[in-house]
């Protein structure tokens, strides 16, 4: 896959790769652009980070993470946690959800409720959650559960900005659900220092179906 | 009939167990032709428009596992165009069980449905009560294909009338079916949905005819009716249908989309009696 990555703060990298001790101490930016197949913006996509040298991770600041369910969907649609997080899962809707899982990453459910009832959810193993609704069947979201604590999501113009991140080497990725292809395909090597770094990433992305939110009532209109 | 006994069993279990009840509302409204409106045979044959509306509300009590109980009530009315004894406003109602068998969107399910209503024709000797039980299956394939079976039980018991011919039963409007329908859904798109299916039914018919001898002999009932014309006799036969169904269904937004129905059928009945019909049905669909 075509790929190229700009490099702002290029001199100081030499610097820092020679004074790694020195490295975690100072804090650069990511930014990613993904684009399609047709040079549109991505919506959705997980841009991660993962450090070569794994000591490098950090512990992220604890952050409340929430799927909502409103209007009989889950809001956001892909929701990024680090691996080890709890995810709330309030219902704000008036009627009730029965929330669950079948993904390998973590099978659960959430037996009917409504309100803020269910417990939180742990996240304990990295992979992508699918979310399903008993009731709803046309509710779907994902849970994407990073093995490193950089990561962000790409909002409607298709960048996403990490922040915060240590200078070093650096393994940069990108999901997305309807991606085709793994993600280890779109892995690029990213020399991180206390600057921006911005990178453009493209997604061939396949055609993707839901399942309709109505339905007909085929046998009942046989006269 | 096992969906009778069931329902009040169900709606204890609604009241004592710890689900959440929800109220929606349903609405459609719609014009249908029918090509051969009195069942008749090919010198007789009538046809006409509709002008059809349902209103119904129904409550629906979510169990955990996915299964529901759901019942109301409705009202429906049709309105013909050249045979105005056939306008008629149908009060009733209904209750449905529905159990998914596994979890998820592409668990497969069954279910089983009552539905009872009073008919009030402009014509009152078809007035009566209409009973339905239903028993279904269905099962989502994938995000676009959804697949169905239902078998149908109808009892229609109309007002007795006076014998129009000596020793036949003048209950002509009366009677009883068995309907099979398979059928299949395609999503093919957001907003628009195919369905195709067939149906086979068996069991009394009612077909319009001038005096004939024949069809009064395998009649099982037969009566005036003053619907078609003076000189039009109702008859009660017993027939087997065979049918085809293709729609077409359109979003107009998230509460409400457009159909069109058309169903063509054939009919085997005593005496002779065959014939074959075309249904086209526009409707408009609301739920809130």
């Amino acid at each position: 896959m075509k790929s190229f990555t700009t490099r702002v703060g290029s001199y100081f990298v030499a610097t820092l790769l020679l004074a790694a001790p020195l490295s975690a101490s100072l804090a650069g930016e990511l930014h990613a652009l993904v684009r399609d197949q047709k040079g549109q913006p991505v919506v959705d996509a997980v841009v991660l980070a993962m450090p070569t040298d794994r000591r490098l991770i950090e512990a992220p600041k604890p952050t409340r993470n929430i799927v909502d369910q409103i209007n009989k969907e889950f809001l956001p649609y892909v929701k990024p946690v680090y691996v080890g997080s709890l995810v709330h899962f309030p219902n704000k809707d008036n009627v009730r959800h029965h929330v669950y899982s079948f993904s390998p990453a973590k099978k659960f459910e959430l037996p009917l409720y409504e309100g803020a009832a269910a417990p939180p959810v742990l996240f304990d193993k990295p992979g992508v959650v699918v979310l399903g609704c008993n009731i709803h069947d046309w509710m779907i979201g994902y849970i994407y559960v990073a093995d490193t604590p950089y990561f962000a999501k790409t909002g409607s113009d298709g960048l996403a900005a990490i922040r915060a991140l240590p200078a070093g080497e650096y393994v940069v990725r990108v999901w997305h659900p309807d991606m085709e292809g793994t993600e280890q395909a779109t892995m690029k090597q990213l020399t991180l220092g206390a600057d921006v770094v911005t990178t453009e990433q493209l997604l061939s992305l396949k055609p993707t179906f839901h399942i309709p939110r109505q339905s007909g009532s085929h046998g009942a209109g046989y006269h | 009939m096992i969906a009778f006994a069931l329902i009040p069993f169900l709606m204890a279990l609604a009241v004592t167990s710890p689900a959440q009840a929800q109220w929606s509302f349903d609405a459609q409204a719609g014009l249908r032709q029918d090509s051969n409106l009195d069942n008749a045979r090919a010198d007789d044959i009538l046809s006409d428009n509709a002008f059809a509306a349902t209103v119904a509300a129904t409550q629906t009590t979510f169990f955990d596992r996915g299964d529901s109980l759901s019942w109301g009530g409705l009202a429906a009315t049709e309105s013909y165009a050249r045979f105005p004894g056939l306008n008629n406003l149908a009060l009733g109602g209904f209750a449905a069980f529905r159990h998914k068998i596994g979890l998820g969107a592409y668990a497969p399910w069954l279910r089983a449905g009552w539905s009872s209503s009073r008919l009030s024709y402009v014509n009152n000797v078809r007035d009566g009560w209409l009973h339905r039980a239903d028993f279904a299956a269905g099962k989502r394939l994938d995000e676009r294909w959804s697949v169905s079976a239902n078998y149908r039980f109808e009892a229609h018991s109309a007002t007795t009338q006076a014998q129009a011919e000596p020793g036949v039963s003048g209950d002509a409007f009366s009677g009883h079916a068995q309907t099979l329908i398979l059928g299949t859904e395609y999503a093919a798109g957001a907003g628009l949905l195919l369905s195709a299916g067939g149906f086979a039914r068996h069991g009394d018919v009612v077909s319009i005819g001038r005096d004939d001898d024949r069809v009064l002999a395998a009649a099982k009932a037969a009566a005036n009716d003053g619907v078609f014309g003076a000189d039009r006799y109702a008859y009660r036969l017993v027939g087997t249908s065979c049918g085809l169904a293709f729609g077409l269904g359109v979003a107009l937004g998230p509460r409400s989309r457009l159909t069109l129905d058309v169903q063509r059928q054939v009919t085997h009945a005593a005496g002779d009696n065959n014939y074959a019909k075309g249904i086209e049905t526009l409707t408009w669909i609301g739920s809130f």
